[in-house]
This record gives C-alpha cells, sequence and structure tokens, in this order.
C-alpha cells in the first residue's frame, strides 16, 4: 500500500458509511471554517478571502494528520504517552477549542481581535484546530486503518505505518476541507447568509463551545452516543 | 493580494509545522507491548457483579473494545459469539468493554447486535487509556499469566480469534 492508496482510503472514507464517524469532528470543523469566514466578509475583496481560507485548510489539514498519524502508530516511542494521556489532552483540546470558539464570537466586538484577524493568526488557529481534532476523534477502523494500525503497531514497520496514516489522515482533511470550501463558495454569497452574517459566526462560535465544553466535562461521549447513534 | 510579508509569514507557519512531524526512528515500542502485563482493572457488568482482570489468572482472556456509534464494531459480533461460545469450556474469558459510549445506548446495541458476552462500560475512558484505545473496535488476548499476547484494531475474524486463542491454550 502505498501514500496515494492511503490518501484515496481517507478521502473516500468521508463519503460512505464511515462518514458516520467522521461526524465527531466535521460538524465542528465545517463551524470553524465557516465562522472565519464571516468573520473576514465585508473586509476583504472576495479572491483574498478564498486565498485567506485556503492556506488555513492546509494548516489544519497538516496539524489534523501529523497528531492523527501519531496516535495510529502505536509503535512509535513518541506515540505512547500520547495515547496514554488522551484522556487529559481531550481537556486540553478543550480548553484550545473554547478560545477559538469565543475568538470567532467576539472578532468582530473587540477591535484588538480585529486587528489581529490576519491570515497568520487563522492559519495558526487552523493548525491548532487540526491538532485538538485529532486528539478528540475516536475514528472508527476502516480495513484499510486496520491493516495501518497492524503495520504501525508493530515495532520494525511502525515507521512505515505512521507515514501510511499521515496520507490516510491527510486523505480525511482534503474531504472535509473541500466540502466545507464548497460550502462557502455554494452559499457564502447567497443574500441570506450575507444578512445573517454576524447571527451565523456567533452561532458557528457557540458550536465551538459546546465542543469545547464537551471535551472538557466528558461529555462528548453523549454526543457520539446519541447523535452519531441516532444517524446510525 | 496578500502582502509579500504575510506570505512570508505563512511560509514560516507551514515549514515550522512540519517540525510537528517527528524524526524517523527505529527505536519504537507498541502503547501495550506483547507479552507486557495487561493493566488491571475492575469494571461493573451490565448483568450484575463485576469483572477483575486480575482474578482471571489461569484463563486466556479475550478483551473486545466497542461503541455503539462504531460503524464497524457490529460486523464482529456474531463472530466473537460464536468463538465464545466454541472456547467456553476450555478456560476462555471473553468480556467485551463500551468505551466513548453511554450504558443505555451500549446495552440497545448488545441487544440489537445479539451479543450475550459479559460486558460493562468504561465510564472514566481509564480502561481505554491504559490500554491505549485510539479507534474501535480493538480487540486484546492475554495469556493464562495476564500478559498481553496480541492486540487486534479493527474487526476480527474467526480465524484470527481461533488463531491467537489457541496459541494460548
Amino acid at each position: 500500500m502505498g501514500g496515494g492508496a492511503a490518501v484515496w482510503g481517507g478521502f473516500s472514507s468521508f463519503f460512505s458509511i464511515w462518514q458516520v464517524c467522521i461526524l465527531q469532528i466535521s460538524p465542528f470543523f465545517i463551524a470553524f471554517i465557516v465562522g472565519i469566514y464571516l468573520a473576514t466578509v465585508g473586509k476583504k475583496a472576495d479572491p483574498e478571502i478564498r486565498r485567506w481560507l485556503l492556506i488555513p485548510c492546509i494548516t489544519y489539514g497538516i496539524g489534523f494528520s501529523v497528531f492523527y498519524s501519531l496516535l495510529i502508530a502505536s509503535g512509535l516511542n513518541i506515540s505512547r504517552p500520547l495515547i496514554h494521556n488522551i484522556g487529559l489532552l481531550r481537556v486540553v483540546s478543550g480548553i484550545i477549542i473554547l478560545f477559538v470558539g469565543l475568538y470567532i464570537l467576539l472578532v468582530n466586538r473587540i477591535s484588538f481581535l480585529g486587528k489581529i484577524h490576519t491570515p497568520l493568526l487563522l492559519s495558526t488557529l487552523s493548525l491548532l484546530i487540526g491538532v485538538t481534532f485529532a486528539l478528540v476523534y475516536s475514528p472508527c477502523i476502516t480495513p484499510m486503518l486496520s491493516d495501518i494500525m497492524g503495520i504501525a503497531s508493530q515495532r520494525n514497520t511502525a515507521v512505515e505505518g505512521w507515514y501510511m496514516a499521515f496520507w490516510y489522515g491527510l486523505g480525511v482533511s482534503i474531504a472535509l476541507c473541500m466540502t466545507s470550501v464548497a460550502l462557502i463558495l455554494f452559499a457564502g454569497r447567497q443574500e441570506i447568509v450575507l444578512r445573517n452574517a454576524n447571527l451565523i459566526k456567533n452561532i458557528c462560535g457557540i458550536i465551538l463551545l459546546i465542543l469545547a465544553v464537551m471535551n472538557i466535562t466528558g461529555l462528548m461521549r453523549h454526543y457520539k452516543a446519541f447523535v452519531l447513534g441516532f444517524v446510525l | 493580494m496578500l502582502k509579500p510579508k504575510s506570505n512570508n509569514y505563512l511560509l514560516a507557519l507551514l515549514l515550522s509545522s512540519l517540525l510537528l512531524i517527528p524524526g524517523c526512528s527505529d527505536n519504537t515500542t507498541p502503547p501495550i507491548a506483547t507479552m507486557e502485563a495487561a493493566p488491571d482493572f475492575n469494571m461493573a457488568l451490565f448483568d450484575g457483579g463485576d469483572f477483575q482482570l486480575s482474578a482471571q489468572k489461569g484463563k486466556v482472556v479475550v478483551i473486545n473494545f466497542f461503541a455503539s456509534w462504531c460503524v464497524s464494531c457490529g460486523k464482529e459480533t456474531p463472530v466473537i459469539e460464536i468463538i465464545s461460545h466454541a472456547y467456553a469450556p476450555q478456560k476462555v474469558v471473553f468480556l467485551a468493554i463500551a468505551v466513548d459510549d453511554t450504558e443505555k445506548k451500549a446495552k440497545e446495541f448488545m441487544k440489537k447486535m445479539g451479543m450475550t458476552i459479559p460486558a460493562g462500560l468504561d465510564k472514566t475512558g481509564k480502561i481505554k487509556d491504559d490500554y491505549g484505545i485510539y479507534g474501535m473496535p480493538t480487540t486484546f488476548f492475554i495469556d493464562k499469566n495476564g500478559k498481553v499476547s496480541y492486540s487486534h484494531s479493527g474487526v476480527v475474524t474467526e480465524e484470527l480469534l481461533r488463531h491467537e486463542i489457541d496459541k494460548l491454550l
């Protein structure tokens, strides 16, 4: 199995029954990307906004894929403390997501936040969101992922498994980013969206705050059990 | 247009993010290395009573981590049921542990899938963390001395279950 096949495996899982598991993160990423888009609308010309979104998508993909692959590659020494402390790391992730949610809620209300609202900041936030989403995610193991985890758990093939897990995670990220950007391109300039841009942005921020609280308090298991279970 | 200065910042950010990628190393260890002592735990069972792993010494223990919302978990249930019945007379203990789940949903899942092996809920996530579980389903095979013989991430097959259990009997 090569990197290309792994990317395709991750990408295609997004558009299949496995999406049910990806619902742990996909609505929250859409809330994040739509939130930062709507926080930027009106301040910049459209083509520039699209570039503003493209780079956050890339940094999200890198952050998510690196940590996702480390958590998959259980044979690596570096993975061990991550996996065994994932409960604590999910709480820390919740705190980071809390700040990102607050940023989206407050960016247009506090002038200081408006001044630091730059592509660099958005890319940094996206990188953090990618890392935190990899930590709060509990993947359902697809047949391809099962093969990758088998390779990644062995001492002598862990690096190879980590490499494939990285590309698999990147495939999931590409699909998620494509869907989010398509949603923005399709709906982002609709009159009703622009008229209610501030309201929608605030809802996006609140959705992230809910995710944050669920991870800090351990209520995420209820989201998984009831929301994902309901879809399934 | 983005300013050149901003572009430089973005390039720097992208390159620095690559530092998150760890260096390649052959010095590797699985989270629960095979033949490492299985972390002990005590868990309340859905049907009453509790399960203490350390009390199972002298028996082969098969632990299946699952979740009601996991797409693939239901696929392996029939196989686990067949094998658990087939090996019941041979001191092989099966246990299912629901993780990232609620008791109500886990019980509903078990009823729907016809799962009858002893099961309980990892309420705090400690068992999951101790065993280094990231994805579902994951199955551990523990020998008669309480050491992890093998773990499998993903759906188990009848052949795999028979092979791993037979090695330990």
